[in-house]
């Protein structure tokens, strides 16, 4: 109890604001060099250095260690979560028996750092509690097997406030521990270099006013440096709701361990227009410093999850016919606040990817250069995100005939509802890394080249290059070619040659129990000479092409669908399994700053609703969505003048 | 009356207890209500400090140092505040909270480290969980049925025909690897589990199929298959020891909350469900 009270503390103190003045991370060819031998040999498959099959994962997933999750009735911790992660059969926190189609090769437990449960582990028989009578005879009934009873006389204790004081604190040591060294513990047990990496992670959960501006960090590091602190929370004075802040706790654990931390900015769809600031942020203008450091600390952005899809909004994209995508668009967090039409451009990854183009121009630095990953925010520890599969975001929505009946929240002062059928079977994150480990995730994921899928684990190569042909797309070997005449996703182009306009190397190939795809298309954004910003789609590659072109409008007529809502089933009648093509931008100004990312779209197949209606034999509320087209986005490549 | 009520005890009681009320408000400047202490002793200022340091890896200064012990006194007020009133009851979050911490301390009470004869029952015991999957070096021509139309047959016959005579057959472009080498986990990764399962029993270093997987057929041959067997101790000793403790906390833990449970009379006003143990 009193380890609880002193958690919480409420005060504000200002800490000076610290810039970090270094490179804010380009991937040119150079780099991209180092990362992945390119040097030529005989042998196409000798010194292949790059990473040959994405490895898929969940950066942000919760599990009874959460404050909220536990209240939600969470019972599986980190163990069991990395557990299900695997591949293993549980049973979930409802009691129902629950396994992956197939294990994830990494995953985070990301539970909330703000009241993460924790407990002086007065259990580890160490000399300074061996050296209180108290503590020696609960350490030694606890070996003798009579840990319960010692349990329960500590309890005793706590709440009467006879609680040895020598036993409290042992300042400046390790032994104050609790659920964030049992989320250590975890992690390190089922670490498997090689075959699958449990990274040490936390959610700092900035929420102030229900506006939604989570970030999850996630450690380089094993536990010998990610235990020599404690995380970053939001309750002043220990904590703040300033993203500032966090990037200043980041920059004092890398000072303090030589450790390396990443943040990825949580899905701003509920920040209410907060999440990606181009005047001011929490008071402090958005000036060279500001970008400097979001850019050096926030390398990946969560585009897609379970509370919606915010890569691109219908209203800011009224050309893009795929926008209209499990949105999440009605208010905040809690419903606190309605969503206004001019928060969208602030909370939306294309919009920021655009204004981070402006901001570059005027700051000398894009504080919004990020990389696009998905994952879950799961709160009952299982990273289930597959529509056939899904085990929802919180308990009280794992399967039931209920479950799409009832609303996720209902303010009844805003009007702002939102129901769990709206809950989305969303994402995974994709990372090109070589090898499956901690170091070579985090360095993958440093460089941004990664990419978002809602569920699906189909395979994204995406280049850029100025060289590339039509016939690079022949070989099937886009890898190969694209990093010996281009830059992977997250890399940057400079100093167009003479004339030339970049060209694409793009690549998609189906989830292998998956859909075919339905095409392949290139987002481009771009700031002109006027200041003005644009943004275009180009279907680049389609399924079924033979029989589609595009009518006058420039339109590609549909790809089909062969879903059978009632049967919750559908068949690889349509689209193709694997696409890839050579794309070369037509509309290119050399002078004008810009980026390019590759968008995947599946043919339409049953939504996880669909599944449930069939399973359940219940008829779902008639305006819920039962048919969708799963996704991949990759990360940009940049284009600077 | 009067007589017997000067006899009873508990007047006595009351009488007492006014009389010491009264000198405790007159030798206190707080006058007339009682106060409570909250003592903020040397280890809990300490304990504060200690928490500061490892969040921001440098000592608090003064002024901070003071709003850490301000905010904590304010927050104790708050809390006991909080416990008269009993806010804490009826609060779902309280509770699971509550509920959380013993199963901390249970946790961490770990049960005693296995013994190798014990591990080696363990493995024993559960032998297929910890089977080493069999090994494939493979290659593989695929055709796509989206190019292929409504009769592929004649072009996987003709191609198998070529292939088994020693020619190469490209079959259908794709990025798919051509050649394999790794578990059946890395085979299910690129290709499926049907796929996957249907190489266990296939003849090796002779062109097999069709196999269908989710891309398309598949024309196999197999040049190696190293057959899964079962895991020695040494392979897996981490993985059975982490097991084995997981499955014995377990047992501890629900053992534990048996004896917990027994202290309790449970009664359930729902005839559908009798109180489960």
């Amino acid at each position: 109890m009193n380890a609880a009270k002193l958690m919480i503390a409420i005060v504000l103190i200002t800490f000076g604001h610290q810039a970090i003045a270094s490179d804010v991370g380009t991937l040119d060819k150079a780099t991209a060099e180092k990362a992945h031998l390119s040097k030529p040999v005989y042998s196409p498959y000798a010194g292949r250095n790059y990473p040959q099959r994405p490895l898929f994962g969940d950066t942000h997933l919760h599990t009874s260690f959460s404050m909220d999750a536990g209240a939600f009735g969470a019972r599986l911790g980190p163990r069991e979560a990395y557990r299900f992660a695997r591949g293993e059969q549980l049973n979930s926190s409802t009691g129902q028996p629950v396994k992956l189609s197939r294990p994830l090769d990494f995953l985070v437990v990301a539970d909330h750092s703000d009241n993460m449960g924790f407990f002086p582990d007065l259990f580890a028989g160490k000399p300074e509690l061996l050296a209180d009578p108290t503590g020696k005879k609960w350490y030694d009934m606890i070996q003798s097997g009579r840990g319960g009873e010692a349990a329960m006389e500590i309890i005793v204790a706590f709440s009467h406030a006879a609680f040895p004081k020598d036993l409290m604190y042992f300042p400046g040591s390790s032994k104050y521990r609790g659920a964030w060294q049992a989320t250590i513990d975890a992690a390190e047990e089922f670490n498997e270099p090689g075959q699958f990496t449990a990274f040490i992670g936390y959610e700092w959960t900035s929420n102030t006013g229900g506006n939604n501006l989570h970030r999850n960090i996630i450690f380089r590091d094993n536990g010998d440096k990610a235990n020599q602190v404690d995380p970053f929370t939001v309750y002043p004075p220990y904590g703040s709701d300033n993203p500032a802040k966090l990037w200043e706790w980041m920059s004092a654990y890398e000072q303090k361990t030589g450790g390396r931390v990443l943040a990825i900015a949580h899905n701003g769809n509920l920040s209410s227009g907060l999440m990606f600031p181009v005047v001011e942020s929490f008071g402090q203008p958005v000036d060279r410093a500001y970008a400097e450091t979001r850019a050096h600390w926030e390398r990946l952005y969560e585009t897609t999850q379970t509370k919606g899809t915010g890569e691109a909004h219908p209203i800011l994209s009224p050309n893009d016919e795929f926008a209209q995508f499990e949105l999440w668009d009605k208010g905040n967090l809690d419903g606190s606040v309605a969503k206004k039409p001019e928060m969208l451009e602030f909370e939306y990854a294309r919009a920021a990817l655009k204004n981070g183009l402006r901001l570059e121009q005027s700051l000398g630095v894009n504080p919004y250069k990020f990389g696009l990953i998905g994952s879950s925010d799961a709160h009952n520890g299982l990273s289930a995100l597959s529509e056939e599969n899904f085990f929802g975001k919180t308990v009280p929505q794992e399967p039931s005939p209920e479950r799409m009946t009832k609303p996720f929240f209902d303010n009844k002062v805003t009007g702002v509802k939102v129901m769990d059928w709206e809950v989305s079977a969303s994402g995974y994150a994709a990372v090109w890394a070589t090898d499956n480990t901690r170091e070579s995730l985090w360095d993958a994921m440093q460089r941004k080249e990664t990419y978002a899928t809602t569920g699906p684990r189909m395979i994204v190569r995406f280049f850029g290059g100025w060289d590339f042909q039509p016939g690079d797309a022949h070989g099937r070997l886009p890898a190969a070619v694209g990093y010996a005449k281009g830059v992977p996703m997250g890399g940057d182009l400079r100093a167009a040659p003479g004339g030339k306009s970049p060209s694409f190397l793009v690549a998609a190939l189906k989830d292998p129990i998956g859909a075919n795809l339905d095409r392949i298309q290139i987002v481009k954004g771009w700031l002109k000479a006027d200041g003005g910003l644009e943004e275009k789609v180009y279907d680049v590659a389609l399924g079924d092409a033979e029989r589609r072109k595009a009518g006058r409008d420039g339109m590609v007529p549909a790809v089909g669908n062969t879903v059978d809502v009632a049967n919750a089933s559908w068949t690889n009648t349509i689209g193709d399994p694997e696409l890839i093509t050579v794309w070369k931008d037509p509309d290119f100004d050399p002078a004008e700053r810009a980026f390019y990312y590759a968008r995947v779209i599946e043919i339409p197949t049953p939504r996880w609703t669909a599944y449930d209606a069939k399973f359940f034999g219940v008829k779902a509320p008639a305006e819920t969505t039962m048919v969708l087209q799963e996704r991949a986005y990759t990360t940009p490549i940049w284009y600077t003048p | 009356m009067i007589q017997r009520l000067l006899r009873e005890p508990l007047f006595h009681f009351l009488l007492l207890g006014a009389l010491l009320f009264a000198a405790y408000a007159a030798l206190n400047q707080g006058g007339f209500g009682a106060r409570d202490e909250i003592l903020v002793s040397t280890s809990q200022v300490e304990g504060l400090i200690m928490q500061f340091e490892r969040v921001w890896q440098r000592p608090p200064t003064a002024e901070e140092r003071q709003g850490l012990i301000d905010s904590w006194i304010r927050d104790e007020v708050f809390y006991r505040e909080a416990l008269a009133m009993g806010l804490e009851q009826g609060d779902p979050v309280v509770r699971r909270r509550m509920s959380q911490k013993v199963q901390f301390i249970v946790d961490s009470g770990a049960p005693a480290a296995p013994t190798e004869a014990e591990l080696q029952a363990f493995l024993d015991e559960h032998a297929d969980k910890y089977r080493v999957e069999p090994t494939y070096k493979l290659q593989q021509v695929y055709f796509d049925l989206s190019k292929r139309g409504a009769d592929p047959e004649a072009a996987i016959v003709a191609a198998r025909g070529a292939l088994e005579s020693g020619r190469a057959v490209a079959g259908d472009p794709t990025m798919l690897p051509a050649r394999l080498a790794g578990d059946a986990t890395e085979v299910a990764r690129n290709f499926g589990d049907d796929f996957a399962r249907s190489l266990r029993d296939m003849p090796i270093g002779t062109w097999q199929g069709p196999v269908r997987s989710g891309f398309g057929l598949h024309l196999v041959r197999i040049d190696s298959r190293d057959e899964g067997r079962p895991a020695t101790l040494a392979e897996v000793r981490s993985d059975v020891e982490r097991d084995l403790m997981h499955v014995r906390t377990q047992a501890a833990n629900d053992a534990y909350y048996r004896r917990l449970r027994d202290k309790y009379v449970v009664r359930v006003e729902d005839d559908a469900s009798p109180p489960a143990g």
